[in-house]
């Protein structure tokens, strides 16, 4: 029998204190298991659909409703902005690329977005199956979107009014036809269905050829060609047109504080939760120790060195506080999973099957709780007078 | 065999207790009397190095036991001391088996199944052996610590009081136990008591005063 087993058992001999103790952990390192690659989740998504966008131009409102609904296709526009004054921003200098936006319909809630072959390079798009746009109605579709709705190409459906599910009715009429299906490319394009702008005007009775000041998009999506324009271009749009500028560098960072709030508040929760199983393992050694000191000071007759009694006692506390991490740790990724598979916006799901190293100081830090919960118990079981403890019978 | 030289032990550096020199050969058979509260706790302790003397020193063997480190003596006494309490203790959380093994690891000594189911079948407790301690009955927990005592075949056996919890029959079975192990392992024994029923069983006396 090894010191492992021998803590092992005796642990077993007090389930309930054992299974509370491991529960407090796992809560404490779920919480904090959950928050981190939440978190880390987030910020990569926010990164990763920002990627390569300077500045998005939008009609006047709230400069971050723009940048979510424009990247991130999660909230409302703020309006439409006339395509003739974006064409105008679009031949500045300073504009490197500019991708036009326009957004109306989804098909049960996955964005219908019409565009040009500039979006197809911005985010680097590839087509796994089929062939990208040619005509109006031609649609290529997201990965995602394609799984979840089982569509191949060749495939044809009727877009709904709105932008989220079972908004409005569904527009009558020519249905969209699927000609691709994009390779996964890990962000929003994932979950949208792409098409030319006018197919978009054409839907929605807009004559693509005449009336030239009712043609209208939603955004603009810029990217610089110097580091000159970061100053001047937004100052341009905000003070000379009728249009807004919003940075998504600065418009994240804000969502990002926002959010942060509730992530730092749910943080010090997990933290002071670790704290109270870090005191309910040392409280319950402890207290342990008073009914089993007979016991260790038997094993101590038998032969057992007063490191060997050390050694029991530690290993308890850590046995407790790893499988406690380990399980908080499972618990934190499966409950995001759960969340990601309860979420409605299919645009910014979370999943719980996502690693970062820094789980590892999550372990770590179980592993040290157990370290200095134990140690003082063990140090006061290493230390008894056997004699006297014998004694006393 | 054992040899117990100039010992005095103090409690808290005053109460000085003096033992008289005692040499005992291999295989005798020793009785330590004495009132209660007279030391016989104390010098078992001395005996089996739990607790080091003021003075003097305890051989066993051609082993001065407090010469040894606290880890050696802590081997030592694993090895060649078998101890019997008045009170029969097992580890609560462990089987009968389970705290037999853990006497033999304790003792550095391979885990021998063989062996521990040689002593519990002769101590009639072999059908106990996946027991929890708290599934016992008293005598039959006695038993289990007699075994624990004599698995590793100890060079010297030691019972402090063993039968002042039990009944008249259980006491006999008790005794004639401990005689007929110690014989068959060759130990030498001792056995501290101030029960009358223990006594006839034996001729060599240590009386403390």
């Amino acid at each position: 029998m090894n010191p492992f087993q021998i803590s092992w058992k005796s642990l077993l001999y007090n389930k309930w204190t054992f299974v509370l103790n491991v529960l407090l952990v796992a809560f404490g390192t779920g919480i904090l298991t959950l928050l981190l690659i939440g978190t880390t989740q987030i910020g990569d998504k926010l990164r990763g659909n920002a990627k390569g966008i300077d500045l998005v131009v939008g009609a006047k409102g709230s400069p971050l409703q723009v940048i979510l609904s424009s990247i991130y296709f999660i909230d409302f526009p703020t309006g439409n902005i006339a395509m003739s004054e974006a064409q105008q921003l679009a031949k500045n200098p300073m504009v490197k690329r500019a991708v036009p936006l326009a957004l109306g319909d989804n098909y049960f809630g996955c964005r219908i977005v019409g565009t040009d072959s500039s979006f197809i390079n911005l985010y680097h798009l590839k087509i796994a199956n089929g062939k990208f746009w040619e005509k109006d109605f031609e649609v290529v579709i997201g990965s995602e979107m394609a799984k979840n709705r089982n569509l191949k190409v060749g495939d044809t459906f009727h877009g709904s009014h709105g932008l989220t599910a079972g908004e409005e009715g569904a527009h009558e009429g020519r249905p969209y036809v699927i000609t691709g299906i994009l390779a996964p490319a890990g962000n929003t394009t994932d979950n949208l269905i792409l098409t030319n702008i006018s197919t978009i005007w054409n839907i929605h009775g807009i004559d693509s050829e005449g009336q030239n000041d009712k043609r209208e998009i939603t955004s603009l999506l810029i990217q610089y060609k110097s580091r000159m324009a970061m100053i001047i271009l937004p100052m341009i749009v905000n003070k000379t047109t009728s249009m807004q500028a919003a940075s998504p560098a600065k418009e994240s960072a804000r969502l990002f504080s926002l959010i942060g709030v509730g992530v730092e508040t749910m943080q010090w929760f997990a933290l002071s939760l670790m704290f109270i199983a870090g005191i309910s393992v040392f409280v319950s050694l402890y207290n342990s120790l008073k009914e089993r000191m007979y016991d260790l000071a038997i094993m101590r007759v038998m032969g057992a060195s007063q490191f060997r009694i050390f050694l029991i006692i530690m290993i308890e506390g850590l046995i407790l506080t790893s499988i406690g991490s380990i399980a908080g740790i499972i618990i934190g990724h499966f409950t995001l999973e759960l969340i990601g598979h309860f979420q409605e916006s299919s645009q910014a799901r979370l999943t719980g099957f996502y690693f970062v190293t820094e789980e590892f100081y999550l372990l770590t830090g179980g592993f040290l709780i157990g370290i200095l919960a134990s140690a003082l118990p063990a140090f006061k079981a290493y230390s008894t007078d056997i004699s006297k403890t014998l004694s006393k019978g | 065999m054992l040899k117990l030289k100039s010992v005095s032990h103090s409690y808290n550096g005053k109460e000085v207790l003096n033992f008289s020199d005692w040499n005992i050969e291999r295989g005798e058979k020793w009785l330590l009397l004495g009132e209660s509260g007279s030391g016989k706790t104390t010098l078992l302790h001395i005996l089996t190095g739990i607790i080091s003397p003021a003075r003097g020193k305890v051989m066993i063997n051609e082993t001065d036991l407090y010469k040894l480190s606290s880890r050696e003596l802590d081997r030592f006494r694993g090895r060649n001391i078998g101890l019997v309490f008045q009170q029969p203790h097992l580890i609560k959380s462990l089987t009968v088996e389970e705290n037999l093994k853990l006497a033999q690891t304790f003792a550095g000594l391979q885990n021998d199944k063989v062996r521990i189911e040689e002593v519990v079948a002769a101590l009639g407790i072999g059908q106990k052996m996946k027991s929890y301690p708290a599934e016992l009955s008293q005598g039959q927990l006695q038993r289990a610590s007699i075994a624990r005592a004599v698995l590793n075949q100890p060079a010297l056996l030691i019972a402090d009081e063993p039968t002042s919890s039990l009944d008249n029959k259980n006491a006999k079975v008790v005794i004639d136990l401990l005689l007929k192990l110690s014989e068959s392992s060759n130990s030498t024994l001792i056995i501290s008591t101030h029960d009358d029923r223990v006594k006839e069983a034996f001729s060599k006396e240590y009386v403390l005063k």
